[in-house]
């Protein structure tokens, strides 16, 4: 008979979490025993549309006995230990091959992966023991970050799949955890001062609450007091003290640690992506080169060692091309970050700096060109984040054309591409355009947010349709958030119009009010003289009666005008300095 | 006994130089070995005035051959090797002589010191070479044209050891007055050396040789190619890699391959991060690749070495003036003409005679508008006391078209003997330019029909008459200037200064080819020089509307130079109607637009010139200037409107302290 595989959990308030975990094992489990610890919310009527076998536990501070007593309420032959906030992706791998070999293995480890909460291709792999016979000889220990006690280790084997997914929590949650974390650590570890797990653990935590200075002696005892026999252990250990001298501002031990333990895991990817980083830090860019190229030629490492996905791949590589760009090698650097894209196009990062040497090197036309044919138009995400670089950079016509190079002859593109391109339009000098675009957007029943209204009021006054401005202005004044804008468009509408303002906003109003106008000017000055058929002059007026209207408001106004002038040349500046490194000294 | 020294040499009609080196070297060798090649003037009997063994030996096409037949006839316990166009220095007698006593190594290589004649001055041009070594029967040249012996050296000896004695100086004149090769004896060279390397494809020397030659008969990527095989798994320590490196460079780059180039210049640095030269040429090429930043980044470097060792064979000016002027070309670049001065003083400072710095540094001046602080920068700059001194520096003034100060010179040297025409013309131009005709037209009345300047003397004339409004004058001047004969386009400018005097109403359809509208183009600027803005514009007006939209640019950049901004404007839209794509030309109009304090079109003109040319950083510049006026402005409207605020004055003074100047600068 085949053996069976029972899920033991233990939860508590977990009602946003668990069904999703739930779902992620049907079909990979024969039993699911949940022990619940406590909630006050929906978590135990949630656990009871998939299972029958749902306990109660009452809370002891201890992690070790609740799950225990999971296990002992688990009829089948293996068990499978998860939290809450993972799930298990069977499409890596299947839980079913592992148990049914006769490899004679009593337990796995199976990689878990983090996801960071900015980037789903950014991600640490850990190696955890998450399945094992349903025997004594498998308890947990440790009231917190409890183990499974492995009394035979050459019984342990390591699985390649399937992959456990651990959630990003949120700030909030993920402290309050910690809070509760450190607490359990720093009792067991005062009870337990010799156990370097307990070490390790109090380390990560104390470096996740930004406590460096106290996450280093327990980091270092763990590095020190792990041997490799616990190399699941010591090598994350290794990583996170790295790290911790990093914050900590001392980079030369940092260094020394990756020099130290490169020698002794020289499959070890992570540590030379580490030292790469941390000559890039030092500005010793050439050394940091030589990191990274190892890093990539160690490929992945091996299982045992944790691991950030990307060390041995795109995250080198774009650090190659930062490095080769600080040393002015430019073309280096820019196929560097080619490359770094086209790894995992997921990983947007490199396609701004990628942007910005293309713009520096080739002018907005010639970058354009460069990656429209590169293909970086013709990926959705790629083609926004490239839009609104050159709007930014002040380009609005080659910011439409984007977007309608691929992703609009595409199809008609999705509300947000949409909302953003109705705004390039306008400053690229075709309102006509952006209007209909507009109205399409409102018979898709789109979403329709402030700035979107502001940008349409414009429209219409670049278009001296003053009355259909004002009639959009006014009921923009309807939001409780567009009141601001919709003073400093009335009053814009008016000077435009006829050369007068229309009333004063009230003080507490002032400050929206100059926002909301330096937002217009700015996008007004953004509009390109130098394409066929676009009239400067009714984006000129706006932007002088723009002005005007600031410097006749109050001295709050010309104080803001006047920072606004002094950041456009500080921006044209900084771009120089980007550009001409050292020699712009030349111009001081 | 102390060790005996023979100086050995081969000659063929050297009278010229032999004494000079005999002289040299009396005393300081035991025996002096001549071996004549074949003589015809009086090279045999000056050698044997300075006691020299004269021996003939019949030319075979081999410089080894005949060398070592000097050697199989000296009898002393060193070799001293010198050419006849070379001398020993003096102080280097008693160096000769410690050196040989010590008799630490088996030979020496010794300092040289190249006098190069170019640019109208001379350089010196140190570099190491193998003239001093143990006479032993089996160390004898190699190589029909770059003979060498260190290498057979090495071969029968193994224990030999050489040494650098950079105290020991030999001055070499051989490149001074004369091409350093005629062509025939280049080709010859390459073929000699063609052939032997056919014959030993190992040897790494011949082929850095060739590669030279072929360098030098201008087959730029053969010579990159040979060079590149000669250093391919070389040596580092290998004496002559530095210059090979050098040579590549210049290979690479004659051969318009700047990347190739700047690899090298890298991987050079990698081996030897002093070598100015690697860095010049760096700074040379990034320049002329618009990459402003690195360019500056390897002057700078070049500029801060210390003293290059000699066999670097490093060129003269490379860590000076030479690289001082492309650092103040890049301060102009940045429109910071304060650090482009000071770059071109140091430079000049270096090098008296580098005239680039200085009329760089007179057009920096603008004599032409504030000719008295020139005047006196000029005075403390330089030391003009003889006549070639003040001529060269009026020459400089007048091409920089500041007429007065050009006129003060020649006055200091006219006034002195005999004059050449030509400047006797320049001051006539001078005097036109002062509306000082009466003198002018004396200077011209001098030059008769037969005199090869006669034409250019009669076209001042015209010109005397015209700014007067002359008309009868002109017209008969002008048919006299036809008389001559012109070319149809000098006779076409002529026309226009005619027909522009006309009451007549014309229809411009005249069109000049280029040699016409660099002369139109001058005569415009001389008008505008005086002031003549309105007879200037009656001028182009008879330029066919093609031909002053084609050079529209050119005239509108005249009449901004000269401060007409509104005429300048007009000729610049003009073209920019022609050529939308012209940056300099959006950028000018930037500027005549933030002059006249009209902020959205010249940000506008800023922008597209930005965006069409990228690469310039005074489009940058501009920019930022240009919101800091603004911001200026606002700020001082805020003054004026919130009396009672005192932040706007404050941060207006705060601008002011930042730029280091006092708010009366505007």
């Amino acid at each position: 008979m085949r053996p069976t595989i029972g899920l033991a959990m233990i939860v508590r308030n977990e009602e946003g979490n668990l069904a999703a975990c739930l779902e992620s094992v049907q079909g990979a489990v024969d039993e699911i025993v949940i022990v619940d610890t406590g909630s006050a919310d929906r978590t135990v009527e949630i656990a009871g549309r998939y299972t029958d076998k749902v306990y109660h536990y009452p809370w002891d501070n201890d992690f070790s006995a609740a799950r225990n007593y999971a296990i002992a309420q688990t009829r089948s032959d293996w068990v499978l230990s998860l939290d809450a906030d993972e799930e298990l992706d069977t499409t890596s791998g299947d839980l079913r091959a592992l148990v049914n070999n006769n490899s004679g293995y009593e337990a796995y480890f199976l990689p878990l992966c983090n996801r960071t909460p900015q980037f789903p291709g950014d991600y640490s792999r850990f190696l955890v023991l998450r399945l094992f016979r349903n025997s004594a000889a498998y308890r947990f220990h440790g009231r917190i970050h409890e183990q499974v006690a492995v009394s035979r280790p050459e019984a342990v084997g390591i699985a390649e799949g399937p992959v456990i997914w651990h959630q990003a929590l949120s700030g909030k949650e993920r402290n309050r955890k910690r809070g509760r974390n450190l607490a359990l650590l720093r009792r067991a570890a005062a009870t337990d001062p010799g156990n370097p797990f307990l070490q390790y653990y109090l380390g990560v935590e104390w470096l996740g609450f930004g406590k460096a200075e106290r996450a280093l002696p327990c980091l270092q005892s763990a590095c020190t007091r792990l041997t490799d026999a616990q190399i699941l252990f010591r090598a994350p250990a290794v990583r996170f003290l790295v790290i911790c001298l990093k914050t900590l501002g001392r980079l030369d031990e940092a260094i020394c640690v990756c020099l130290e333990e490169s020698l002794r895991y020289p499959a070890y990817t992570d540590l030379f992506f580490e030292g790469g980083v941390l000559f890039e830090q030092k500005g010793e860019y050439e050394i940091a080169i030589r990191w990274f190229k190892e890093a990539i030629n160690c490929g992945p490492p091996p299982a045992v060692f944790s691991h950030t996905n990307g060390t041995e791949g795109f995250l080198s590589l774009y650090h190659l091309g930062y490095c080769c760009e600080k040393l002015g090698r430019l073309k280096e650097a820019r196929g560097f970050y080619e490359q770094a894209l086209a790894s995992e196009p997921g990983y947007v990062y490199p396609l701004y700096n990628l942007f910005l040497l293309c713009l520096a090197e080739k002018g907005p036309h010639g970058a354009f060109d460069h990656l429209a044919a590169a293909g970086h138009l013709a990926q959705p995400e790629r083609a926004g984040v490239l839009a609104d670089l050159f709007f930014e950079a002040g380009y609005p016509d080659l910011a439409c054309a984007c977007i309608e190079k691929e992703v609009l002859a595409a199809g008609f593109p999705d509300d947000g591409v949409a909302r953003r391109l109705v705004r390039f339009r306008v400053y690229a000098g075709r309102s006509e355009d952006a209007l209909c675009l507009m109205d399409g957007l409102r018979r898709t029943g789109g979403e329709i947010d402030l700035d979107l209204d502001v940008t349409e009021v414009v429209a219409l006054i670049l278009k001296e349709n003053y009355r259909g401005a004002k009639v959009k202005a006014l009921s923009l004044w309807r939001r409780p958030d567009g009141r601001g804008a919709a003073w400093a468009l009335l009053n814009l509408i008016s000077l435009c119009k006829s050369g007068s303002r229309c009333g004063r906003p009230e003080e507490s109003r002032e400050a929206a009010v100059i926002q909301a106008t330096l937002a217009i000017m700015e996008d007004c000055l953004r509009y390109p003289p130098w394409s066929p058929g676009v009239d400067g002059r009714a984006y000129g007026r706006l932007v002088e009666n723009a002005a005007g209207f600031l410097v006749r408001l109050s001295p709050r106004g010309c104080t803001a005008l006047a920072a606004y002038l002094q950041a456009k040349a500080g921006a044209v500046r900084r771009m120089m300095d980007y550009k001409y490194n050292q020699a712009g000294r030349l111009w001081r | 006994m102390a060790d005996r020294i023979s100086l050995c040499m081969i000659v063929r009609d050297e009278e010229q130089n032999l004494s000079r080196c005999l002289e040299s070297v009396a005393g300081a060798v035991d025996e002096i070995v001549v071996v004549d090649t074949g003589s015809t003037d009086d090279t045999r009997q000056i050698a044997s005035e300075f006691g020299a063994r004269v021996h003939s030996f019949p030319w075979n096409d081999s410089f080894s051959d005949a060398r070592n037949a000097s050697l199989e006839r000296a009898t002393g316990d060193w070799i001293l090797f010198l050419d006849a166009d070379e001398e020993l220095a003096k102080e280097s007698r008693d160096v000769l002589r410690r050196l040989t006593a010590e008799g630490t190594a088996e030979g020496y290589f010794v300092k040289i010191i190249n006098y190069l004649g170019g640019e109208g001055w001379i350089e010196p041009c140190p570099d190491l070479v193998f003239r001093l070594f143990r006479n032993r029967p089996d160390y004898r040249f190699r190589g029909a044209v770059h003979e060498q012996i260190v290498d057979v050296i090495l071969e029968k000896n193994s224990q030999a050891r050489y040494q650098v004695a950079e105290d020991l100086v030999i001055l070499h004149h051989g490149y001074l007055n004369r091409q350093i090769q005629e062509k025939d004896k280049k080709h010859r060279n390459l073929e000699l050396i063609r052939r032997e390397l056919a014959a030993a494809p190992e040897n790494r020397l011949l082929r850095y040789h060739y590669g030279v030659e072929l360098y030098r008969a201008e087959r730029y990527e053969e010579a990159a190619a040979e060079l590149i095989r000669a250093a391919n798994g070389i040596d580092p320590q290998t004496i002559y890699l530095p210059k090979l490196l050098r040579y590549i460079v210049l290979a690479y780059h004659a051969a318009r391959r700047p990347g190739e180039a700047l690899e090298i210049v890298r991987l050079g640095l990698g081996l030897f991060p002093d070598y100015a030269d690697l860095y010049y040429y760096g700074g040379l090429i990034s320049f002329e690749q618009k990459d402003y930043a690195r360019a500056y980044d390897f002057f700078q470097r070049a500029v801060s070495l210390p003293e290059q060792p000699a066999y670097y064979a490093s060129f003269h000016g490379v860590r000076g003036f030479r690289s001082y002027y492309y650092l103040g070309q890049l301060a102009e670049i940045f429109l910071n003409e304060e650090e482009a001065l000071r770059c071109y003083i140091t430079g000049l400072q270096d090098n008296p005679h580098f005239t680039a710095a200085l009329e760089s540094i007179v057009r920096l001046l603008k004599p032409h508008e504030d000719p008295v602080y020139a005047r006196d920068c000029l005075e403390k700059l330089c030391d003009l006391c003889t006549p070639e001194a003040v001529l060269l520096m009026a020459q400089v003034l007048f091409r920089q078209s500041a007429y007065l100060l050009a006129l003060e010179h020649l006055e200091r040297v006219t006034g002195q003997g005999e004059v050449p025409a030509e400047i006797l013309l320049w001051k006539a131009i001078c005097l036109v330019q002062q509306r000082r005709y009466l003198e002018a037209l004396r200077i011209i009345e001098d030059f008769g029909p037969g005199h090869s300047l006669y034409p250019l003397a009669k076209l001042n004339k015209i010109l005397c008459f015209w700014l007067q409004g002359n008309r009868r004058r002109v017209r008969a001047l002008v048919e006299e200037l036809f008389a001559l004969g012109l070319s149809a386009d000098t006779g076409a400018v002529v026309g226009l200064l005619r027909d522009s005097l006309s009451r007549r109403r014309r229809v411009p359809e005249v069109a000049l080819g280029k040699e016409g509208i660099s002369l139109l183009l001058d005569i415009v600027m001389r008008v505008l020089d005086l002031g003549e803005k309105d007879r200037a514009k009656s001028l182009l007006a008879g330029l066919s509307p093609e031909c002053l939209g084609k050079n529209a640019r050119d005239v509108g950049q005249l009449f901004y130079r000269y401060g007409y901004l509104e005429a300048a404007e007009d000729y610049l839209r003009l073209y920019l109607k022609n050529d939308p794509g012209c940056a300099g030309t959006c950028f000018t109009l930037a500027e005549i637009k933030c002059r006249e304090g009209a902020f959205l079109e010249a940000a506008d003109f800023y922008r597209r010139a930005l965006t069409l040319d990228p690469g310039e950083p005074r489009h940058y510049i501009g920019l930022i200037r240009l919101y800091e006026k603004t911001r200026r402005e606002i700020l001082r409207e805020a003054v004026k409107r919130y009396p009672d605020v005192p932040i706007f004055r404050e941060l207006l003074e705060e601008q002011f302290v930042q730029q280091g100047h006092t708010p009366a600068d505007g």
